[in-house]
């Protein structure tokens, strides 16, 4: 309740307000260490600075009666204002809620400049719990070198989806696949793989930057070419002539080579822009496999 | 939106397409040695310059007579020119500027002209021995025409009556000739 800290993450950057945690009854205490931890964590990273808690409190307190147990959370204006009056870039908020598969921890990050959502997490703490004692009960296995039952190894499986495909990923391989189709780099950002999305579109600004150059050189060959076709044509001096003529050849030599290096740039662009929309499917987010560990109904 | 869309990118590609065409040159001036052989007509060679135009009716129609390396000393040429005289009313002949040598030389530059036909004759005069020829590729005469009615007409040598001789009056072989085209709409 009222936690505040500041981030800078590797996404975003600037200060961020924790406010306004709703929890239910059982599980204040529980849940505020939780966050405060959070905030901690995340003022641990070399980007991070912190506003005063007791700052934060205060202003929290003019919009929301800090007393009352049954307290919704304010309304979404009323949030960001509370962010801009603590000169906050970002405010998380959020509680939990006990629903049909327990309680799960909510938390929203919005942006105080644009008022959008930056992100959202959700815990279901049973599953923390649940997995809490599951590894607990392995580990008394495990310690003495012996493998453990497999009605615990199945536990350990449950709390995990029972199949990857079971895993609702809001980020796809296609996804990523269609936004480097469009952009080069677009799909590798959207994947985060940040160096190969900043990597293909410098590519291909290079790529295009030669390609734009040899199109003007070779417009200016091809207009040179016509100037003095014309002047070749109408010219009666031999001597001139001849000059002409060889100036002529020239520039249509000029702008076949121009031609030549735009195609070759062309399909490289097509090159680079193909692998990169295949680096984007290949690497693009997809459910990881096993993640409970090995797989036990392979007994 | 979609129509939009698809209009942007087939005018990209089609920008991107006809930029990436190449084109052909044709170099074909009379006066050039090397379009000449190109076309079949080897020097030393008379030709007229241009070879088509096209012009108005009442017009004036300009087409210049040209000797074409004819790579010896040269030091008298007769030219028999045809044309359409129902097309084409001949004006004047003024000498071109390979016997004047722009004025250092006085060639005897003259021209007969019946209907439908002319003849052109420049030569140096003097004694043997020291007698003046010109030995590069140079313009002999400018002939001027005026359009009388529509049609195409040619204007072309008849090399069974053209000459051109050195110094020392030894007839030089014409091998080839180009004739001028005049359409007049």
């Amino acid at each position: 309740m009222g936690l505040i800290g500041v981030n800078r993450g590797a996404d975003y950057t600037g200060k961020i307000a924790f406010i306004d945690l709703t929890m239910d009854s059982a599980s204040v205490e529980q849940y505020g260490k939780l966050f405060t931890t959070m905030s901690l964590q995340l003022a641990e990273t070399a980007q991070m600075q912190i506003i005063n808690p007791r700052e934060a409190l205060e202003v929290v307190s003019q919009y929301v009666d800090l007393e009352d147990p049954e307290r919704d959370l304010p309304d979404r204006d009323i949030i960001i204002g509370i962010g801009q009056e603590l000169g906050a870039d970002y405010v998380m908020y959020g509680g939990t809620e006990v629903g049909e598969f327990g309680s799960v921890l909510t938390g929203e990050i919005l942006s105080v400049k644009s008022g959008g959502t930056v992100s959202t997490i959700e815990i279901n703490i049973l599953d923390v719990l649940n997995a809490l004692a599951a590894e607990s009960n392995i580990a008394s296995w495990a310690i003495i070198g012996a493998d453990p039952p497999f009605a615990l190894m199945q536990k350990r499986r449950n709390l995990f989806p029972k199949l990857p495909s079971d895993i609702k990923e809001e980020k796809t391989p296609f996804g990523a696949l269609w936004r480097s189709t469009v952009a080069p780099g677009w799909g590798q950002f959207y994947s985060n793989k940040r160096v190969m999305g900043y990597a293909f579109p410098s590519i291909e600004g290079l790529l295009f930057g030669l390609l734009l150059f040899n199109l003007s050189q070779y417009a200016l060959a091809v207009d040179n070419m016509n100037k003095t076709t014309k002047l070749y044509n109408a010219e009666t001096d031999p001597d001139k002539v001849l000059e002409l003529r060889q100036e002529t050849i020239n520039y249509y030599n000029a702008h076949k080579s121009y031609n030549d290096t735009m195609v070759s740039t062309g399909y490289m662009i097509g090159t680079v822009w193909a692998i990169n929309a295949m680096h984007a499917f290949l690497a693009g987010p997809r459910p990881q496999k096993y993640i409970h560990g090995p797989e036990p109904y392979s007994q | 939106m979609k129509a939009y869309r698809l209009a942007a990118i087939t005018v990209s590609l089609s920008w991107i397409w006809f930029s990436c065409q190449t084109y052909e040159i044709t170099l074909d001036n009379p006066i050039d040695v090397i379009a000449d052989s190109i076309a079949g007509v080897f020097p030393p060679a008379l030709t007229m310059h241009p070879l088509t135009q096209t012009v108005a009716n009442g017009d004036s129609v300009t087409i210049g007579s040209y000797i074409v390396e004819h790579d010896t000393t040269l030091a008298g040429v007769h030219t028999h020119v045809t044309y359409d005289a129902e097309l084409l009313q001949l004006d004047t002949i003024l000498p071109g500027v390979l016997f004047t040598n722009d004025g250092t030389n006085t060639p005897l530059f003259t021209y007969t002209a019946v209907f439908g036909e002319f003849d052109i004759f420049v030569w140096y005069l003097g004694a043997e021995g020291a007698l003046s020829y010109v030995t590069e590729t140079g313009h002999i005469a400018e002939i001027y025409f005026t359009a009388l009615n529509t049609g195409e007409t040619m204007v072309e040598y008849d090399t069974t009556q053209c000459e051109l001789v050195t110094p020392l009056d030894e007839s030089i072989s014409i091998r080839g000739v180009r004739n001028a085209t005049v359409t007049i709409q």
